[in-house]
């Protein structure tokens, strides 16, 4: 899966490790605004 | 090469699991200690504006000031709303957090808020002021609740004044016993025309099988004009 998504990614290997860590970034500070308060909320609910 | 696919799916399906991992990890982080600090940072900072909103005098406590008896019944305000700031100096002078109407979570209680019990009392009034918070995690400032001693004070400011509570007993019940948010909770020891606040949260501090229950007794009260209480102006500046 990650090897597939490696391989997808253009550029050489330093360009495809920052555009992976910028959409690492991306989907960490997604999760820890929206996805993780709705879960707390779903799960004190 | 049927081989091979099975054991792609496996690579793959390890994949996942190592995710699912990773995230519920970060979930853990993000609960104990990211949202943690953020909550209890907006809290912190909520209280010193609401205080400078509120204090049209010095926050240090005048010469010859008086207190005055009985105190003035706050008035009830809507869900969500700033009933006071709440002082609890044994558990540090930078604890300071609001008490907001209703404990539903998304209004108040994940907001790092003391909760209002809608159905109970206000400060001043005879009867129980009710307040839930949560032990741990979304900024709590009650996470050391286990250090409360009966004696100890806790303070309420709100646009009036400044209500001073002593700590009365704690005691650990079941979250089935209701009978901690009546009007006179702890009936055997419990004077009618007292107004007592009762905090509830949770217990043990990660854990909820559990309620930790503090009650204190109203027994001083200062106006704006006469300033906080001596042992409450450092945590007020703090703020």
């Amino acid at each position: 899966m990650y090897r597939a998504l490696w391989n997808a990614l253009p550029g050489p290997k330093w360009a495809r490790a920052a555009i992976l860590g910028a959409a690492g970034v991306i989907v960490i500070v997604l999760l820890m605004m929206f996805v993780f308060p709705l879960i707390d909320n779903m799960l004190s609910a | 090469m049927k081989k091979s696919r099975v054991y792609d799916a496996i690579g793959v399906a390890g994949e996942v699991l190592i995710t699912v991992g990773v995230l519920a990890l970060l979930f853990l982080a993000w609960q104990l200690w990211i949202n943690n600090a953020f909550v209890a940072r907006d809290q912190q900072k909520l209280v010193a504006e609401q205080s400078q909103q509120w204090n049209t005098v010095s926050p240090t406590p005048s010469e010859g000031a008086k207190e005055t008896w009985p105190a003035p019944a706050v008035e009830k305000v809507d869900a969500g709303k700033v009933i006071g700031n709440l002082y609890i100096p044994r558990l540090g002078e930078s604890n300071t957090r609001a008490i907001g109407e209703s404990v539903t979570p998304e209004l108040t209680l994940n907001r790092g808020y003391f909760g209002h019990y809608s159905d109970t009392q206000m400060p001043g009034e005879n009867g129980n002021f009710a307040l839930a918070v949560h032990r741990s995690g979304w900024g709590t400032g009650f996470k050391d609740a286990q250090l409360l001693q009966t004696g100890d004070r806790i303070y309420i400011e709100t646009e009036s004044g400044f209500y001073g509570y002593t700590v009365r007993n704690i005691e650990y019940v079941l979250p089935t016993s209701l009978d901690v948010l009546a009007p006179a909770p702890g009936s055997e020891i419990n004077d009618a025309n007292q107004s007592i606040m009762t905090i509830t949260t949770c217990s043990p501090q990660d854990g909820n099988v559990e309620r930790l229950v503090v009650y204190a007794v109203l027994d001083s009260y200062r106006d704006r004009v006469s300033g906080p209480f001596p042992d409450l102006a450092p945590m007020m500046k703090q703020a």
